[in-house]
């Protein structure tokens, strides 16, 4: 039996990809608390972009401090995403163990007054709390994640929609004044005097219109990241009676390596 | 209808009326060799009036998912809460378990006499405790 269990360790272990997920979720909106172009950009650029008439350069400055909070308020939301996910990520992790080895570590080989500990005796001892340690802590971390994902992912789904929801909006606006730099642009270049005056403005559109498609491929990408972080809790929930599937670790290997790859598109 | 649901709703609608103002768009620039400049202007201001309107919906949507964001994130909040206490009682386990193997040691140092190890046990005990 003993042999049985110490033969198991390394497979009791089922929480290793639950724990790869939930780590690379929380490095993936960690990136998002610090995106480039948020609110506030798409203000100052919206000013000038959005704006059909003006007499003065004055006449473009607009009020973004709006959007300055509301990039203040995404950085909170996702800051907090994260913490969930740096909470489940240690909860699930390898560090988050009861370690009995202090107690086998206590019984060393020798004589004791009346009793003899042997070697055999004491390698028994050391290999029982190495299993209890694996076995107790998986136990108990199952309870635990099991509890914190069916109370809590109601919640989280939908702190996660509004996050999407944000960042599907900005890419929209952002293409929305791509669309109106596209239009503005063809409309002078219609009515330009000479070709030096429209290659100037086919140069100015071009770099404007190249920074505006790198931030729209950005947020397709951070939209993207968060569906998959939101598949994966689902896929937690709907597997949460049986987080050691075989079937579940590879769907979380999966899903963790893509919220990687995406989320380095994304930033 | 719930906030969520409101969100999605307004973001929606923004995204229908970009892409009434892309079509009117696509179809500008295939026919505005054919057009008069009023008409093609015209036709230009009415893409981006269409533009206009879906900022206005994505505009809406974000407030109120802000409005909405507030209930769902305090949630977030309590499950990371939650699960850093289970984090902390499996730290609280492992403590006891620390203490306990001093008391072992203490009483295996006791029974074989020696002192400098009955010393080190109680100080390790007295350590752990106050940890």
């Amino acid at each position: 039996m003993l042999a049985f269990c110490i033969g198991c360790l390394p497979g009791c272990v089922p929480l290793k990809e639950v724990n790869l997920f939930a780590e690379d979720s929380r490095e993936s909106l960690g990136k998002m608390t610090s995106a480039p172009y948020g609110y506030a950009s798409y203000c100052y650029d919206s000013t000038y972009i959005n704006k059909t008439r003006f007499n003065a350069l004055a006449d473009l400055d607009g009020d973004c401090r709006d959007a300055l909070l509301f990039d203040s308020l995404l950085r909170t939301e996702y800051e907090t995403l994260a913490a969930y996910f740096a909470a489940l990520g240690q909860l699930s992790g390898a560090k988050t163990r009861f370690d009995f080895s202090p107690v086998a570590g206590a019984i060393q080989p020798g004589t004791y007054g009346g009793f003899t500990i042997t070697s055999v005796e004491s390698k028994a001892v050391n290999a029982l709390a190495a299993t209890a340690t694996a076995l107790l802590t998986t136990g108990y971390k199952h309870k635990k994640i099991k509890g914190l994902l069916t109370r809590f992912h109601d919640t989280l789904d939908l702190a996660i929609t509004f996050v999407g929801l944000h960042a599907n909006n900005l890419k929209n606006k952002v293409l929305n004044m791509q669309i109106r730099l596209k239009e503005r642009t063809d409309l002078m270049v219609g009515d330009a005097q000479d070709d030096r005056e429209k290659w100037a403005l086919a140069y100015i559109y071009k770099q404007k219109s190249k920074e505006l498609a790198e931030v729209i491929d950005s947020y397709d990408a951070r939209c993207l990241a968060l569906q998959k972080i939101r598949q994966g809790h689902q896929k937690l929930v709907d597997n949460v009676e049986d987080l050691g599937s075989a079937t579940l670790k590879k769907e979380m290997l999966g899903l963790a390596r893509d919220i990687i790859y995406i989320s380095n598109k994304a930033n | 209808m719930g906030t969520a649901d409101d969100a999605i709703l307004a973001n929606k609608l923004g995204q229908l009326y970009q892409e009434i103002a892309t079509t009117l768009e696509d179809y500008l620039h295939a026919h505005a060799g054919d057009m008069e400049k009023q008409d093609r202007d015209l036709l230009g201001e009415r893409v981006s009036g269409l533009l206009d309107f879906s900022d206005k919906f994505f505009s809406l949507s974000d407030r109120i998912a802000f409005a909405g964001s507030d209930t769902a994130f305090n949630g977030v909040t309590a499950a990371a809460q939650s699960a850093k206490e289970a984090i902390r009682h499996i730290a609280a386990v492992n403590k006891v378990i620390n203490i306990t193997a001093d008391v072992i040691t203490l009483a295996a140092s006791i029974l074989t006499q020696n002192g400098a190890a009955v010393v080190e046990a109680v100080r390790s005990i007295i350590g752990d405790v106050k940890s």
